[in-house]
């Protein structure tokens, strides 16, 4: 027979004796954890990689692979009529695309798939505009567009005031001067440009490394003393608005000048890379590798928290053929495989390289940089920039915030896709794209604030409603028309409220 | 008669309330069966969807609308099918059974209605000139003084008469040619109503070919009044103008010093953003001076180039001498003072283009004094480069005048000055220009044209010509040659000494461009038609040479080496290194386009965004020439309205192969490299996107003569330059007149080349700027 147990009671004293010295120990509880949990509560920074593909085309046997059937998939409703997926990798190599190269990182990557956007031609570099429209404001001038979420991101006072560093962003492509940076210039619809891309390496790194003082703020009385004569000039009355607009940007950038210059930064000797040229394979992976230590070494040494890199067509050797017919020629198995194998070696020598850098740097919380970073690939959808279905790998996963080592599959396989930019592709509807991007911004703590769309009434990124359209498309009896595409079976809008507030659902994201 | 039976008929019954029973009886069974009438529709059309509907006579909803529309009614029938599946109790279903009836009748009745709109009586162009005046032509003006007229519509290929579905026009402002349903333009703008886009219909589908009159004359632009002076917008130097002011700046030191400087400052000059134009979806090249955009890259990498620039020239007594201009050394009193004072007023004067005020001046020597002695001349380099004045290339402080009822600036002196250097030199002016600001000469008609007779014979205008060309021609980007090493290349390239990979032949065909100009432009001073049709190769590169089929050229301008035959002339356009693709495939229509649009300045649009995608190589197929997969390609409705005018100069420079052959067959390899056919080459065409009458061409050299004839490729030779000069797009309401002047100086029998590079700083306009809003 078991013994009964007796207790006296705790009387009111007792407990608040108790809880007072639970509170006097509180700041030595440090101390006695196990060093890696001492190390997890050492602050971080949230440093952000934004990685785009070009053109998608890349087709899903060569994506995905057998992961259809090797996944252990677990089913979840998200939304009324809306059932999602997800299970862990598979074992052994993941698909041809993510070949065994990417191993090691199976467990710090996750692989996205169903995100959508509403835009026609999903020319939307990705991570950039979102709900917006093309990455070309001019072409599409009463439409509203939005910066890439890397230069939102840059830009945005809360994310920057966390740690304020001298760059706001490093742009690298390594196949020319293109970034998928798309930047505002002003406060109109038209606005914006395109920044420019380091591609020789040791050009980015003279432009991070090369004026930034390296241990104490330095002067800059010879900027501050040149503010009158740009406003006087911008109060000329003998230069146009536009001018003014610009010269509104200039003043701007000169005390994002001295803000930079006034900044100190520690950090060890960077050595500045070697010229290797970049016209052969050896070469052009030469620059693309070492294009990643300047990256990883401006990310490390606190000169930016923002990396937006371009993974070009053009930075990979040998591809001399027609472009854009031999990309867009996706049904034919010859063609794409010259696409895919342009992309495969991009991810072999250049994405794996970044990722074991980011990897071999171990930070103050004992983790690797890459475990605290967020690495956010993407390509557009395979039938080349459809609003469907868009592709994304994330990796690292910020310190915890994004689950890794999943596959996430968004779509609503018991809704087909009616609309979308190719009218014959197989599609289902899947969730907004934007939900992502919300959560990232979630995740590096930017308030709803700074991004809430007052013109849409809605609370995301871009906008929220799927169906946001300008002008150029409009609202028709019987549905939202634009150029001829019906899209009347998606029912996104209606759900969207559920979406917990706009972010990931399913418990990718651990908000 | 039928009154009678009708009153006979009520009369019957022989007792009064009777008949009035009778009459309320017949009353109710006629209200009954009229409200048990189907409802009557009439066929209609939904403007703004441009599609036919069913309309309601009565206005009663039915099933909650009045209009119906085939869209509407098959979301209806869908969810009806929906509601009867859930349906639970009969009473439902039944009502949407009936519905489902209902549904299915209106679509009937829908689809007896037309689907088009009828067709009215003939439509002139003056009732549709109006709305092309009004919703195209602003923003589409850029074609010539008689664009609004039928014949260029017709004559320029937009509209085929009694032709919807050729005539691009009305292809990209309807999306179908059987409907009205809006299209891809006014591109940005609200679409054009249905009534509209069925007026313009109607006119090119009755329009008679056999009665468009098609000019014979050549193109011109419209001087109507004196030239108003071009709106300059505020202007930052371009990238390859700040690394020139850059290193002009350091002209005090010797060659090899100024060298060793400019090596080190080159490291922070090369961080300036590249130059990077706004372009349409699959424009290929804009002026990079264009690009006018000012981001925090510019701004940083010019302050980096400062730094590093005031770093490198006080970094020693001897070079804060040799820089000072006056073997000074710098101090807080006596004649240090005095050097300072010299210094700001010199250097101050060049970096800024412009003499200082007194007070200006004052400035600076207090903020050098203000500086810790170590630095204070550093800083005082540095702060000078911060200003707008050496950013920007200001032009706000003239006098101001009306020219033409707007309000204008007379350029100063040195305003003047800068744009000179800038336009030839791409750089600062030099001391005697500055000179010429300084003691007015240039103000003047005679002063004036000796500093640009000075400029222009110099060497680096000759550098500045060569960019234009390069831009203009995209010759600026290496080609690489077999890049995959393909066995289709190596047979297709079989006895030529290629190397995979390479972008030296490349670079020999550029070489070609380089000495091809030269020879026209500054060796000859022949005109434009001379260059655009010459019949000369000037390849010195045995390879090129080879692939012309003709000897190398020694490099004098006396022993010039002909083409083998008229027919394989090929011009300025028909040389490899515009031709040349790197593989053994031409870019057949992607060349037609460039050429219509850079050298015959057509507009033509980006396809709709709904043709993006469907973008392609035409398919491989063993059995047909390039020429005629592009057919097959561009054969659908929605492609063959622009490529009506991009094919022909396509499938006319099909005569010269993907490395620059001239030939009569076409090769087809296969995958191994083997080859399985030659198809005779079919060069024939109607060339018809000139502003004269569509002409047969059948060789690259007939394209490029009828584009000489016509006046175009001269005229849009004028426009480039223009655009290369200004920085900004012409805009032919105000810049008719220095265009015209341009465009006769090409066209003229004893004009040339260098006549129109120097014309267009002469006109006094030039020497103005519109002030904009």
């Amino acid at each position: 027979m078991m013994k009964q147990l007796k207790f006296d009671r705790v009387t009111r004293r007792q407990f608040l004796k108790g809880i007072g010295g639970g509170f006097v120990a509180l700041p030595f509880l440090p101390s006695i954890l196990r060093q890696e949990n001492a190390f997890a509560q050492a602050a971080s920074p949230s440093r952000l990689i934004f990685i785009y593909v070009g053109h998608g085309a890349l087709t899903e046997d060569k994506l995905y692979g057998t992961m259809e059937s090797s996944i252990g998939w677990t089913q979840q409703q998200i939304l009324p009529g809306h059932v999602i997926r997800h299970g862990n990798l598979p074992n052994g190599t993941i698909s041809p695309l993510f070949n065994a190269s990417f191993t090691p990182f199976k467990n710090k990557m996750s692989i996205l798939r169903g995100l959508d956007t509403p835009q026609y031609l999903a020319h939307n570099r990705a991570l950039g505009t979102s709900l917006n429209f093309l990455e070309n404001p001019l072409n599409h001038r009463t439409l509203y567009v939005q910066p890439s979420i890397d230069q939102f991101i840059a830009q945005s006072a809360t994310f920057y005031n966390q740690q304020p560093t001298p760059h706001r962003s490093i742009l690298t492509n390594s196949g020319g001067t293109w970034s998928a940076a798309l930047a505002r210039t002003g406060p109109g619809n038209r606005d914006f440009t395109h920044l420019t891309a380091r591609s020789i390496a040791h050009e980015a790194y003279d432009e991070i490394f090369g004026t930034t003082p390296t241990s104490s703020g330095a002067d800059t009385t010879a900027i501050d003393r040149v503010f009158p004569a740009y406003q006087d000039l911008r109060n000329s009355t003998r230069i146009s608005a536009e001018d003014k607009q610009r010269l509104d940007s200039h003043i701007q950038g000169l005390h994002e000048l001295q803000q930079r210059l006034q900044l100190s930064v520690s950090c060890d000797q960077v050595p500045r890379p070697p010229y290797t040229g970049q016209s052969t394979e050896p070469t052009a992976r030469t620059n693309a590798q070492n294009l990643n230590s300047v990256i990883v070494a401006a990310l490390r040494c606190g000169q930016s928290r923002i990396a937006n890199i371009f993974l070009t067509e053009a930075s990979a050797p040998a591809f001399n053929y027609e472009l854009h017919p031999t990309i867009h020629a996706y049904t034919n198995p010859a063609a794409n495989q010259i696409w895919f194998n342009q992309v495969q070696w991009q991810f072999e020598n250049v994405l794996v390289d970044l990722l074991s850098k980011l990897n071999g740097v171990v930070e103050a919380n004992g983790k690797t940089m890459l475990d605290n970073s967020l690495v956010v690939l993407h390509w557009e959808n395979y039938v080349p920039h459809d609003n469907y279905d868009s592709n994304f790998v994330l990796f690292g996963g910020l310190n915890g915030k994004f689950q890794m080592g999943k596959f996430y599959d968004f779509r609503n396989r018991a809704v087909p896709l009616l609309w979308g930019y190719n009218h014959t592709s197989p599609g289902y509807v899947g969730i907004p794209q934007n939900t992502l991007l919300n959560s990232i911004l979630h995740a590096v703590g930017i308030p709803p604030s700074e991004y809430e769309q007052p013109r849409t009434g809605a609370y995301a990124y871009g906008g929220y409603s799927p169906f946001f359209m300008d002008t150029d498309w409009g609202a028709q009896p019987g549905g939202v028309v634009g150029r001829g595409t019906l899209f009347n079976n998606y029912y996104i809008p209606t759900g969207a409220a559920a979406l917990n507030s706009g972010l990931l659902p399913g418990g990718l994201y651990n908000a | 008669m039928g009154a009678e039976i009708l009153r006979g008929f009520l009369r019957w019954p022989r007792r009064r309330g009777a008949r009035l029973l009778l009459f309320t009886a017949l009353l109710l069974i006629a209200t009954a069966q009229f409200a048990n009438a189907a409802p009557t529709y009439r066929c209609s059309f939904t403007q703004d969807l441009g599609l036919p509907s069913i309309a309601r006579r009565d206005g009663k909803k039915t099933l909650g609308r009045v209009v119906w529309t085939d869209p509407l009614l098959t979301s209806r029938m869908k969810q009806l099918k929906k509601q009867l599946k859930k349906a639970r109790s009969g009473a439902v279903k039944k009502t949407v059974q009936k519905n489902t009836k209902i549904v299915q009748s209106l679509g009937k009745t829908l689809r007896g209605c037309p689907q088009t709109l009828p067709t009215p009586a003939t439509v002139s162009f003056a009732d549709v000139a109006p709305i092309l005046q009004a919703r195209c032509l602003s923003c589409h003006a850029t074609e010539g003084n008689w664009q609004n007229s039928e014949a260029w519509y017709v004559a320029s290929g937009r509209v085929v008469a009694a032709n919807l579905q050729s005539s691009t026009l009305y292809s990209y402002l309807s999306n179908n040619p059987d409907n009205l349903s809006p299209g891809y333009m006014p591109r940005g703008l609200s679409p054009l109503p249905a009534k509209d886009i069925q007026l313009i219909r109607q006119w090119i589908l009755t329009m008679n070919p056999q009665q468009v009159p098609l000019p014979q004359t050549q193109f011109e632009f419209a001087c109507t009044n004196a030239s108003i002076p071009q709106a300059a917008p505020l202007k930052r130097l371009a990238r390859h103008q700040f690394i020139n002011t850059f290193l002009d700046l350091l002209s005090p030191f010797s060659g090899p010093e100024q060298s060793q400087i400019f090596t080190i400052v080159s490291t922070a000059l090369n961080t300036i953003p590249a130059d990077s134009p706004q372009k349409s979806v699959l424009e290929e090249r804009a002026f990079l001076g264009t690009d006018l955009s000012v981001t925090p890259q510019h701004i940083s990498a010019i302050y980096s180039a400062a730094l590093s620039f005031a770093t490198q020239v006080t970094l020693t007594p001897a070079r804060q001498a040799t820089f000072s201009l006056n073997n000074c050394s710098f101090g807080s009193s006596g004649a240090a003072r005095t050097c300072l004072n010299n210094f700001v007023l010199q250097f101050g004067a060049r970096i800024l283009r412009r003499p200082l005020s007194t007070q200006e001046q004052t400035n600076y020597a207090n903020y050098y004094l203000s500086r810790p002695s170590t630095t204070a001349f550093r800083d005082l380099i540095v702060t000078m480069f911060m200003e707008p004045d050496f950013f920007y290339l200001r032009e706000d402080r003239g006098t101001s005048e009306q020219v033409e009822g707007v309000d204008a600036l007379r350029l100063t002196g040195y305003e003047l000055a800068s744009r000179l250097s800038y336009q030839f030199w791409q750089s600062m002016p030099d001391a005697s220009l500055f000179a010429a600001a300084a003691n007015g000469s240039l103000l003047t008609e005679p002063g004036y044209r000796a500093q640009v007779d000075r400029l222009f014979s110099s060497a680096r205008t000759k550098r500045t010509v060569d960019q234009f060309f390069e831009e203009l021609l995209g010759t600026n980007q290496a080609t690489v040659f077999n890049a995959v090493n393909a066995p289709q290349f190596n047979s297709f390239a079989a006895g030529l000494s290629i190397p995979a990979g390479s972008s030296e032949l490349s670079e020999n065909m550029r070489q070609e461009m380089i000495d091809l100009v030269d020879h026209y432009v500054w060796q000859t001073g022949q005109n434009f038609s001379d260059l655009f049709l010459s019949s000369y190769s000037f390849a010195r590169d045995p390879t090129l040479a080879t692939i012309y089929g003709v000897q190398p050229w020694n490099g004098s301008h006396q022993a010039l080496v002909p083409f083998p035959s008229a027919d394989q002339n090929r011009g300025l356009l028909g040389r490899a290194a515009i031709q040349a693709t790197g593989s053994h495939l031409k870019s057949t229509a992607k060349l037609g386009a460039r050429i219509l649009r850079e050298w015959n300045c057509n507009t033509l649009e980006d396809p709709p965004p709904a043709l993006m995608n469907q973008i392609q190589a035409p398919a491989y197929d063993p059995t047909k020439s390039t020429r005629q997969r592009y057919e097959d390609l561009t054969a659908p409705v929605a492609c063959i309205g622009c490529h009506t005018q991009i094919n022909p100069v396509g499938f006319a420079l099909e005569r010269i192969d993907a490395l620059g052959r001239y030939r009569d067959v076409e090769q087809i390899f296969n995958q191994n490299g083997q080859q399985i056919a030659a198809l005779p080459i079919n060069s024939t065409v109607e060339f018809r996107s000139l502003p004269t009458t569509p002409r047969t061409v059948s060789t690259p050299i007939e394209v490029f003569r009828a584009m000489i004839d016509s006046g175009k490729a001269q005229a849009c030779f004028a426009q480039q330059y223009f655009r290369f000069s200004y920085r900004v797009h012409e805009d032919l309401q105000t810049n008719g007149c220095i265009l015209q002047r341009l465009h006769h100086e090409l066209k003229r029998e004893d004009g040339s080349l260098q006549g129109m590079f120097k014309e267009i700083v002469l006109s006094t306009d030039y020497r103005m700027r519109r002030i904009s809003p």
